[in-house]
């Protein structure tokens, strides 16, 4: 077992030290660096907060969608089945409006969301139109 | 040679002398660096403020050869656009390091985190308007931009099937910008007028002083086009900087800058049409900032901006599935 403060709170106080502390002191273009610096713990941080995926449905719904191969490791099929649903977008396999559609769209609305909470979690709320973005529905 | 006597021979003076300055920043793909050129006789007579651009160690597919971004900032010239004045261009290694071309020095401010902090600006997004219906007067052929090759059938399809190969190069798959192209490719729309599209032409690639208008930069990714391209590009979300909801170059509201666009072109605007192309300039900027993100990755040009644009891709996908009716 590890010792605490774990990765995620280490990540927590630098980047409150980093901000707070350090920034302030230093030259215009230093404090640039140091928001692009704090920008980085502040992702890294939130993703080693979560799972292999963003959003946590992300491995089930492609599952159930093409199968799942229990011999490969959860990262492997993520990724295989993501190459898949790529492909298939681009050849118009999900061009028709039905189930199928509705819940390959829905994968990708949660997906892009739960990104969005780790990667840059003030964007929607500055995003427009914002209010009550709703995801298709599996 | 070095820089000193190239100048001295293109400028047809007697002396020369170069003091360096600063490289400049701004500019992920392309290295500035300011200039004082002191020349005697000729017609360039006097001291000179320029900028030497060369190209930057690992440049992206999607960026022109520096011959060709010289070549479009002539035509902008010659066409009445406010550029910097063009000055050289030098494909001789052996003077800079690099090939380079030397343009004037403009005051003012790019960076679009500042321009859009200013608050609303009417007068310059009228004058960005102006600025861009004169660069659609350019239109094929162009015997200067012969480089350019014959006009595509489409540009939407044109610009489909380069981004799907952009895609195809990346080591990982991005399933919403594949829906979101096929979404492209089936509302692709019959093809219309084609212009000069400048393809940058946003905030962030333009300078102001004194809230006016002293440049139209960057040229690198200017091709024949649909001139609602660029004008959707200027408003689409991803250029607004720290003002969301001034949806033209987050400084004024549209149609500010349509107004100003159709009055100086004669031309009227099509809401479909720009809602379209404002679904491929997320597309599009996504795939770059993927490309961006790989100078990183691949060790070519390792740098903490570079890495973080990786990151930005989920808002970019945000407004693609926003924009192709995913999200309600």
């Amino acid at each position: 077992m590890r010792n605490r403060p774990n990765a995620v709170e280490l990540l927590d106080i630098a980047e409150q030290t980093l901000t707070s502390e350090v920034a302030p002191d230093m030259s215009k273009r230093q404090r640039y660096n140091v928001a692009l610096i704090a920008s980085a713990m502040g992702i890294a941080r939130r993703e080693l907060s979560g799972g292999i995926s963003a959003w946590d449905g992300e491995l089930d719904t492609l599952s159930a969608l093409y199968g799942a191969d229990p011999l490969e490791t959860p990262e492997t099929t993520l990724s295989r089945l993501n190459r898949t649903l790529a492909a298939d977008f681009r050849a118009g396999v999900y061009d028709k409006e039905g189930t199928e559609q509705k819940a390959v769209l829905n994968l990708l609305c949660q997906d892009v969301l739960a990104r969005m909470d780790e990667d840059n979690p003030r964007y929607e709320k500055s995003a427009l139109p914002n209010n009550g973005t709703r995801c298709p529905g599996s | 040679m070095p820089l000193g006597p190239f100048i001295r021979e293109a400028a047809g003076a007697d002396s020369v002398t170069v003091e360096d300055g600063n490289l400049l920043t701004g500019g992920a793909i392309q290295e500035n660096r300011a200039l004082t050129v002191i020349i005697h006789g000729g017609a360039f007579n006097g001291t000179h403020q320029m900028v030497l651009r060369a190209e930057a160690t690992a440049a992206i597919a999607e960026s022109r050869p520096l011959d060709q971004q010289f070549a479009f900032l002539k035509a902008a010239e010659a066409g009445g656009v406010t550029v910097p004045k063009p000055y050289w261009y030098c494909g001789d290694a052996g003077v800079a390091g690099k090939p380079f071309y030397l343009m004037q020095q403009i005051d003012g401010e790019a960076l679009g985190i500042r321009v859009t902090r200013a608050g609303e600006q009417p007068d310059l997004a009228a004058a960005l308007g102006i600025e861009l219906a004169r660069i659609h007067r350019i239109v094929p052929p162009q015997p200067d931009l012969d480089f350019l090759g014959s006009i595509v059938a489409s540009p939407a399809l044109d610009a489909i099937s380069k981004y799907r190969g952009y895609l195809d190069e990346l080591p990982e798959p991005h399933p919403a910008l594949e829906w979101t192209l096929r979404w492209l490719e089936k509302h692709a729309p019959s093809t219309g007028e084609t212009v000069l599209c400048h393809r940058d032409f946003r905030t962030g690639n333009y300078m102001v002083n004194d809230r006016k208008l002293t440049g139209v930069l960057d040229w690198e990714f200017a091709g024949w086009g649909d001139p609602h391209e660029d004008v959707a590009w200027f408003c689409a979300r991803c250029w607004r900087f720290s003002a969301p909801e001034l949806e033209a170059g987050g400084i004024a509201a549209r149609n500010v800058f349509y107004n100003a666009y159709e009055h100086a072109s004669g031309r009227s605007l099509d809401a479909e049409l720009i809602a379209y192309w404002e679904t491929m300039a997320h597309a599009r900027w996504a795939v770059i900032a993927l490309q961006q993100s790989m100078r990183h990755r691949s060790g070519a040009e390792t740098s903490l901006e570079l890495a973080l644009i990786g990151r930005r891709l989920a808002e970019l996908e945000y407004e693609c599935l926003r924009l192709t009716g995913v999200m309600k």
